[in-house]
């Protein structure tokens, strides 16, 4: 393992105690030196994997869209089936607008009920969604999933020709708005699945090219049926509900390619050519993540976050544009509903081009850098401002008519922009959720601000003023987008060593190598701005006795906090026993044996003794005999303990407190045991009494990472100790070492007060 | 009689700028103009544990009449006053609690003085007792706490430096502030001695005592 962070005093040796018997110091020594191995490893691989990843440095050599299609095996069929749902998806909520007051009349359902059932049905679009994603986060369902919802909002666009209430209507509007969370959560994530790198940029653009043609096509089939054929609403519903049909059989031959197939399969495939490896052995723990913590992950990469940020933004301005362009073109430019009809058709048309462009023009730019595809975008949405303040402002219909045409088109290629580079930066299985988060920031989030923000100004400006302001918002994400490009490439290189760690640890576990029990590696932490730890590597192996030492403040309990699941990293990884915990929650880490006794006394001040005990027993099992055990096993290490059983935890003495925090390892026997400060504001005498007990914990097995305040007491308990300064490990090597450097005794107790953590 | 006043510091943000920022603005300004009215400064520790950036300072003053004295001068002095918008003006917010604590009768203010005037080569851990002395048998408690120190520092493994009962706060609360060295075993306070017989008739009057470890910054006289 890496001996300190940052490089400093790399290669420690002789980390265990003198009375530490010789094969469990090569054990330790095998496993440190497996670590280093991986760490040289991942940074020669990290390249590699960048080009697997479409990204090479440079435009040259990139393959026809058509070539990129051959390779992937699936043909035109992904694009084209995709391409056409996208497109379907919209019939029913067009034809819903168009023939709003006909419904109305119809049904006698006022026009403010109407706007409500159809804020229900996007609520219903961006609610669905995250479920969706959670559907498929483990097996690759999401061609599955898009088959499904495709008939389901075809049957829901049949059935809207047979609604007699309004009762029907919402449920046809939910039905529908539910199925088309599918559109947010998976097709995107399916589409960048089953394409090579190398084209996922056109990919993309083609897929959102064709949701521009469905925005035009829409209407006009509508008007199509309901002018040209004489038909009334209920037989437009059915007849768009049958092309639906007609559709959804077309993409019955949908197929998920599997998560990660043209990416992190090819990076694994380099990782074991690289290491000469032709298999590899998944950790024997179960550390998948389940979607909470999918999501929380996905909330920690400063990319996503930030386009997240924008997309709501835009989203502000997006979400309710359409309302106030209508009644702009209505009263500043006296504009028919046909006319305006027609306009807004033929300016939407005007994307389909532009994404054409933008698919060719942003593929080697992102093959180049991502962040030049990102400054593309960033460039076009402010250009989209100015667009727009034009529209606004023009006297003239002709600038007008250009100027709004020119923001559709500009911001057509927002989709694909944003969406390409932020489902890069997340990994596979993560890409729905991602994509599902995007729809509620810029609807749910974007759209509600918007809707209030817009109002008020509405009522004091009149609409002009609503229009021209919606530039603030288009030019602040603009801007945000822009600062975001600093972040990709570093996002997207901390995916690829998650990947490439990953399968080199099932490489290492394949040959039998014997790993520590756990790594953190290269770990960042942040309290909000105020980053706490910096670069920290920190081993723990099977049965080993770690002090965590340094001064108040250096970061030792936050580095406890990312170990046990309480704080999560903002960089680097937490393994245990092979498998990767770093999103982990805490209660499935303590499921794993990480069990924490956080500092200060950690129990429940206003239960008896037992019941402290119990409520620990059943944090891991329900099996009342284990607990009683444990609680035995317990009263029998600590009799003061046993003595006041049925006293309030709060009555007992500082020292009584601890004991009964360090009962938790006696019921939940872990296999690391994470205790902060246990000798905090108590006696020696009492502390002696503790650690005789951590002594005897240990002896049965557990592996205890101490973190001390005292030299003294780490000292005379463990075999190995780190010391923390400002965040960052100072020193790691043998306990008795630390005693012979009062170079750095004196520079962490005396230095450190004055110099700042960093 | 000595009287000791203990000055704890609780800063904000718990970043260390905020600690470095305190430090220098106490040094370059507070600290020689109390030291010009008279507050000795003894100690300046910051703990090793528990709540972050907690500065605690101890001054010693020769009686209590003298603290008043030199209290009310430096309240009167404008000098000191127009100190306060520095503090006012720095990126942190400050939290003092000030306590006057009178020394127990076995108190030797001879031992802290003579600490005073060590300049240990390695760097030297202090640790802060907090005892809570019975209402009923305070004599008995104070006597058989004097011989245990004693007992201890005969031992070579704690050498005692102040003690002093706050006059406000919790009732029959003792500090005790102590140097304890580098290297010892942890178990009790005097090196590997075994306890004391009295020691363990005092744990019948005074059964635990809160512990904390203190670390003496760069400014604290006692080092």
């Amino acid at each position: 393992m890496a001996a300190t962070s940052n490089g400093r005093g790399r290669g420690r040796k002789g980390v265990l105690a003198p009375q530490a018997d010789a094969a469990h110091v090569e054990k330790v020594h095998e496993a440190e030196a497996a670590v280093d191995e991986l760490e040289e490893r991942q940074a020669r691989l990290r390249l590699r994997a960048r080009s697997i990843m479409g990204i090479t440095g440079h435009a040259e050599g990139l393959p026809r869209l058509r070539e990129v299609v051959q390779a992937s095996g699936v043909g035109w069929y992904t694009l084209v089936a995709l391409g056409l749902l996208v497109i379907v998806d919209q019939f029913q909520v067009f034809a819903f607008f168009i023939f709003a007051p006909e419904i109305s009349h119809a049904l006698g359902v006022s026009k403010s009920l109407l706007a409500f059932l159809i804020i229900l049905r996007t609520l219903a679009v961006m609610l669905a969604s995250l479920p969706m994603a959670a559907y498929v986060q483990t097996r690759p369902r999401r061609a599955q999933v898009s088959k499904v919802t495709a008939f389901g909002w075809s049957i829901a666009t049949l059935l809207s020709a047979f609604v007699i209430n309004i009762w029907g209507l919402l449920l046809v509007l939910l039905a529908d708005g539910a199925s088309t969370g599918s559109v947010q959560a998976v097709h995107t994530p399916l589409l960048v699945d089953s394409y090579p790198p190398e084209g996922r940029v056109r990919a993309l653009s083609f897929y959102h090219g064709a949701g521009a043609i469905g925005s035009v096509v829409s209407p006009l089939v509508v008007g199509l049926f309901a002018g040209l054929f004489g038909m009334t609403w209920r037989g437009v519903f059915f007849a768009m509900g049958i092309i639906c049909v007609i559709a959804s059989v077309m993409a019955l031959r949908l197929k998920d390619p599997g998560f990660g197939k043209f990416d992190v399969d090819k990076v694994q495939e380099e990782v074991r050519r690289d290491a000469g490896a032709t298999s590899s052995v998944e950790a024997d723990v179960n550390v998948e993540l389940g979607f909470y913590e999918i999501v929380r992950r996905v909330l920690l990469i400063p990319t996503v976050v930030r386009l997240y940020i924008a997309w709501a933004i835009v989203g502000m301005m997006a979400a309710p544009f359409y309302s106030f362009f209508f009644f702009f073109l209505d009263e500043r430019w006296h504009m028919s509903p046909g006319a305006r009809s027609l306009f807004l058709a033929s300016a939407l048309a005007f994307s389909v081009p532009a994404l054409a462009w933008f698919g060719k023009r942003g593929e080697p730019m992102f093959r180049e850098d991502p962040q030049r595809l990102l400054s593309l975008v960033a460039l076009t949405t402010a250009l989209g401002a100015v667009a727009l303040a034009v529209a606004a402002g023009s006297p003239f219909f002709v600038l007008m008519v250009v100027a709004f045409t020119f923001l559709f088109t500009s911001l057509s290629i927002l989709l694909p922009g944003l969406g390409m580079v932020t489902l890069s930066v997340v990994p596979p299985n993560m890409r729905p959720h991602t994509a599902a988060m995007g729809g509620i920031f810029y609807a749910g989030l974007g759209g509600i601000a918007g809707v209030l923000l817009l109002n008020g100004i509405d009522r004091r400006f009149g609409t002009g003023g609503a229009i021209t302001s919606m530039c603030v918002p288009l030019l602040i994400a603009a801007w945000l987008i822009w600062r975001t490009r600093q972040h990709v490439n570093h996002d997207l290189d901390r995916m690829i060593d998650e990947i490439v760690e990953r399968e080199e640890i099932q490489i290492l576990l394949g040959e039998g190598r014997h790993l520590p029990m756990l790594s953190c590696r290269h770990i960042d932490f942040s309290y909000g701005q105020l980053q706490v730890l910096f670069d920290v590597n920190f081993t723990v192996d099977d049965g080993e006795m770690v002090a965590l030492l340094g001064t108040n403040g250096a970061g030792k309990s936050t580095l406890l906090r990312v170990i046990s699941g309480l704080g999560l990293p903002s960089r680097g990884s937490v393994h245990f026993r092979g498998g990767e915990v770093t999103y982990l929650d805490a209660e499935r880490r303590l499921g794993l044996g990480i069990t924490q006794i956080p500092g200060g006394r950690a129990i429940f001040g206003p239960m008896t003794v037992v019941d402290n005990l119990r409520v620990y027993g059943h944090s891991m099992t329900r099996q009342r005999r284990a607990v009683d055990a444990g609680i035995d096993a317990t009263f029998a290490a600590f009799p003061r303990l046993a003595e006041r059983r049925n006293q309030l935890a709060s009555t007992l003495s500082g020292g009584e407190q601890q004991m009964l925090a360090l009962g938790k390892a006696f019921i939940l026997k872990p296999r690391v045991l994470l205790i902060d400060e246990l000798s905090l504001g108590l006696a020696p005498k009492i502390v002696g009494e503790l650690l005789e007990m951590v002594r005897q914990v240990n002896t049965e097995g557990t592996a205890i990472v101490l973190v001390e305040q005292s030299v003294n007491i780490a000292l005379s308990l463990v075999d190995h100790a780190y010391f923390m300064e400002k965040g960052e490990i100072r020193f790691d090597g043998r306990a008795q070492e630390l005693l012979e450097r009062p170079d750095l005794l004196r520079s962490v107790f005396l230095e450190g007060a004055t110099k700042g953590l960093g | 009689m000595t009287v000791l006043l203990e000055a704890t510091v609780d800063i904000k943000p718990i970043a260390a700028r905020s600690l470095d920022h305190f430090i220098e603005l106490y040094t370059t300004n507070e600290a020689p103009e109390l030291d010009r009215h008279g507050y000795e400064l003894v100690g300046a520790w910051r703990r090793s544990g528990g709540p972050l950036n907690r500065i605690t300072h101890l001054y010693r003053f020769e009686s209590l009449a003298r603290y008043v004295d030199i209290r009310d001068s430096v309240r009167g002095d404008a000098r000191f006053l127009a100190l306060m918008p520095k503090y006012l003006e720095a990126p942190i917010t400050l939290t003092e609690v000030i306590t006057l604590g009178t020394t127990p009768a076995w108190y030797d203010d001879a031992k802290l003085s003579k600490a005073l005037g060590e300049s240990p080569a390695e760097p030297r851990q202090y640790v802060l007792a907090i005892v809570q002395i019975p209402m009923k048998g305070a004599a008995k408690a104070h006597e058989l706490l004097a011989r245990n120190v004693g007992h201890a520092e005969d031992a070579g493994g704690f050498q005692m430096v102040a003690a002093y009962e706050p006059v406000a706060g919790r009732r029959g609360e003792l500090k005790v502030i102590g140097i304890f060295p580098m290297g010892l075993p942890p178990m009790a306070y005097q090196a590997g001695a075994p306890d004391p017989p009295d020691l363990e008739i005092l744990r019948e009057v005074v059964p635990e005592e809160e512990v904390y470890y203190l670390n003496p910054l760069p400014y604290s006289p006692l080092q």
